[in-house]
């Protein structure tokens, strides 16, 4: 059975990110930019390009405006959903915060649906310096997508600022870009490629699903002797997984391994054994692997990890939580009670967000051996901390050995 | 001399002391035997393995016997832990008297009224000390017999454990066929020996650090304001540098007494190595590192310390500054750290006006029995001259 892949560049952002794929094209993986700039479009290498409503724009973008992104894609919807005709997977690559992609993302999305293609989005959302109007555009964004796409990974920018560094403007989305580039890439061929242990789409959707559609991926890659170690390490320290401890909070994972013809099962177990060890017990983990003579003597790691993403927005939500709890338990109050019950409400969600980070600190500390020295006494609790860990773990001071 | 020898026990978290002293002149305390005995079986002030705590506690018991040539039937004992906590009281009582006249039976009862705090089921008052008087809102009323007032206030602080905890250690003793004729809290016993009059009517914050129990004590407003104790010590930074260099305890412990500094200054990038032995390999430590962990560890105990205080009282109270005794005092740069963290001055307390024995060892460790001592004088002296138990727990702790 064919699979049949075609990723969609959409936007400025989303057409830099498959110009990095386009050498990587193999068969069943078309790669297509889309954007309403058209100098823009000229300048990408993608093999295949598309400009949509040059007259609505006279091929200028869209200025930032999402709604005009929105208007663009619905009239060339046409063209696009064509392009969507006999592919059973479009995997849309979209920079959110813009005009072209913003506005035109659900549009395209629900043209692929239906033509009869499983949709994923890969979505960033901007880094904090773009301003509060990009991130407010692309807050809204996400809802809709939301809705419209099988499959939702969202990456804020901003979590790879640390990773960045203290690169220019111009090369920190440039590294962005890579990333996710490279990402995509190693998703889509776990979906195209069967494997011995296979991995399908549906394996997606359930982890991704199950965040709510929320969840973020890591890649690493290892060759020679100790690719499994080195493939597990650059997993581990990429810029999205947030040196494992992404991990450690997920609730499902998808692991897929791709190797040469000389993967061994030693290495399978090898790597299984480190991510599982990384991950909480009731954490869904399943796995897929894929044998492709390509990759001879190599070694790729992907991982798709649900998470409960605490942004703002979970926060308000669980506010409206609390709030609701507390109107019906028929208290009656004025407004401005409301609002310090509103406050409160906000002040209980973060301490139960300090705590949970505690308890997570605890459980990293409690692996470390030593601390029999005390086990028969009761503990010493100090203002809710464990004061028979050592402080400088507790206040996270790094030792130089 | 009127009054027996009185033997001070205490059973510490690093070692078990048990301290014979006689009363001299002017409360000099003249120490005739010792007993000194490497603590097993103690963790952070508390007892967890019955036997092998016995059998130090009997070992020192011997020791002092020997060294003083008495025979020793009963013992006041010195307790700590992290579940010693303070608590103020305020008692009421109308004045009853048709002229108005305080008299000794109202401050009796405004005393029975103050003390009776109702503490959870499974804890004991320890101490109850009086703090002030107030009548009729007249606040810091030191002697109020035979003033006038319609009202008698009493502010009581009270010092209250675990009861379980605290039977532990009076059972420990027990089993070695000898009474048990007072417990007291051993921070409350260190203030009495280190502190100076000047210190007391100053106000000072007096800090046993410990090996397993950090004790502390405030004096202000010429009272004692508050107290308590925390189930961190010495132990614990022991403990953390064993964790951070994944060494042995032992090799842990000479790290900390030998190089150990609790400000962390400017090192460079020195190692000390610590020499090959039986089980341990050796190795080199950064000295920049060690002294992080020992002074993370310190910072955090006294910041604690501060926190709980100002929780209680004004630090502008506290003129004197802060007194450090206990094992942990003997720490380098500690005392720097100290009076960093409570922004005041800091001296080191030792034992004062004891003689005889001791003296040649005695350091900041020793400040909770030359206390107890001397606690055990002043309780049996007053008890000998007023049978009213609140009386003299005023005048002594004042």
């Amino acid at each position: 059975m064919s699979c049949r892949v075609c990723v969609i560049g959409l936007g400025g952002s989303g057409n830099k990110v498959v110009e990095r794929m386009s050498g990587i094209a193999q068969d069943g993986l078309s790669v297509v930019a889309i954007n309403t700039d058209a100098r823009a479009l000229e300048e990408t290498s993608a093999s295949m390009k598309m400009q949509i409503a040059p007259s609505l724009t006279n091929g200028l973008g869209a200025g930032g405006d999402s709604e005009v992104g929105r208007k663009a894609a619905q009239e060339d919807i046409v063209k696009i959903t064509a392009l969507c005709m006999d592919v059973s997977l479009v995997v849309l690559v979209v920079g959110l915060g813009g005009g072209t992609g913003t506005g035109g993302a659900p549009v395209i999305l629900e043209a692929a649906r239906q033509a009869g293609a499983m949709t994923l989005c890969f979505a960033t959302l901007p880094f904090s310096f773009e301003g509060v109007q990009r991130k407010a555009q692309a807050d809204r964004a996400v809802p809709l997508l939301n809705k419209v796409a099988d499959a939702l990974i969202l990456i804020p920018n901003d979590r790879l600022s640390e990773f960045v560094g203290e690169a220019e403007v111009s090369e920190s989305f440039d590294k962005v870009n890579r990333v996710l580039a490279k990402g995509v890439s190693s998703i889509a061929k776990m979906l195209i490629q069967p494997g011995f242990i296979n991995l399908d789409f549906s394996d997606l959707c359930k982890v991704v699903r199950s965040s709510g559609g929320i969840c973020t991926f890591g890649y690493g890659q290892g060759q020679g002797k100790n690719r499994a170690q080195d493939a597990l390490s650059e997993l581990l320290n990429g810029p999205l997984v947030d040196g494992g401890e992404v991990l450690s909070s997920a609730r499902s994972l998808l692991v897929s391994i791709v190797g040469g013809d000389d993967l061994t099962l030693k290495d399978i177990s090898s790597v299984m054994a480190s991510v599982t060890a990384s991950v909480s017990s009731s954490c869904n983990v399943s796995m897929g692997t894929v044998v492709d003579s390509a990759w001879k003597g190599k070694l790729g790691v992907t991982v798709v990890t649900s998470e409960k993403w605490i942004s703002g927005d979970t926060e308000e939500q669980s506010v409206d939580v609390v709030l609701d709890a507390v109107e019906a338990e028929g208290v009656h109050e004025s407004f401005d009670d409301r609002i310090d019950t509103r406050k409160q409400a906000a002040s209980t969600a973060k301490s139960t967000r300090k705590k949970k980070a505690a308890r997570m600190q605890e459980k990293l500390t409690i692996k470390q051996a030593g601390m029999d020295r005390f086990k028969g006494a009761a503990p010493s609790i100090l203002d809710g901390e464990d004061g028979d860990i050592p402080t400088y773990i507790r206040r996270g001071i790094r030792l130089e050995k | 001399m009127a009054v027996a020898p009185i033997v001070a026990l205490e059973i510490g978290t690093s070692k078990v002391v048990a301290l014979v002293g006689e009363m001299r002149e002017h409360g000099n305390i003249m120490v005739t035997g010792i007993g000194n005995h490497e603590a097993l079986g103690v963790r952070k002030g508390e007892i967890v393995d019955f036997e092998n705590a016995g059998m130090c506690v009997r070992a020192a018991l011997a020791q002092a016997e020997e060294t003083s040539k008495v025979s020793i039937a009963r013992v006041h004992l010195a307790v700590s832990g992290g579940h010693i906590q303070s608590v103020t009281n305020r008692g009421t009582v109308p004045i009853m008297n048709p002229d108005r006249e305080i008299t000794e039976d109202d401050v009796d009862q405004v005393m029975d009224v103050a003390r009776a705090v109702q503490l959870n089921p499974d804890r004991e008052v320890l101490h109850t000390i009086c703090q002030h008087y107030c009548i009729d809102g007249q606040e810091m009323v030191i002697r109020p017999e035979g003033m006038e007032g319609a009202q008698l206030s009493l502010d009581m602080l009270l010092f209250h454990g675990l009861r379980s905890r605290l039977q532990n250690a009076i059972k420990v003793v027990g089993s070695m066929q000898v009474d048990v004729e007072d417990v007291a809290f051993s921070g409350l016993c260190s203030a009495l020996s280190v502190l100076t009059g000047e210190q007391k009517k100053a106000g000072a914050i007096i800090i046993d650090f410990g090996a397993g129990t950090t004790d502390y004590l405030v004096n202000a407003n010429n009272i004692m304001a508050t107290g308590g104790a925390l189930g961190v010590g010495g132990d614990h930074i022991t403990n953390d540098i064993g964790m951070a260099f994944n060494i042995p305890r032992l090799q842990a412990e000479a790290l900390k007494c030998k190089y150990g500094c609790a400000l962390i200054g400017d090192t460079g990038n020195k190692h000390v190595s610590l020499p090959a032995e039986a089980g341990f390999q050796g190795c080199k430590v950064n000295l920049a590192s060690l002294n992080t962990v020992i002074n993370a560890r310190c910072d955090e105990i006294f910041s604690m310390i501060r926190n709980k205080i100002e929780s209680e009282c004004s630090m502008h109270q506290v003129g004197a500054g802060v007194v450090l005794t206990g094992g942990g005092a003997h720490l380098k740069e500690v005392r720097d750290l100290a009076s960093k963290v409570f922004e005041m001055p800091c001296t080191i307390g030792k034992p004062r006006n004891v003689s005889g024995l001791a003296t040649t060892t005695h350091g900041t460790e020793y400040a909770t029995c030359c206390g107890l001592v001397q606690y055990g004088f002043k309780t049996a002296v007053r008890q000998e001259s007023s049978s009213m138990l609140g009386r003299w727990l005023k005048d002594l702790l004042r």
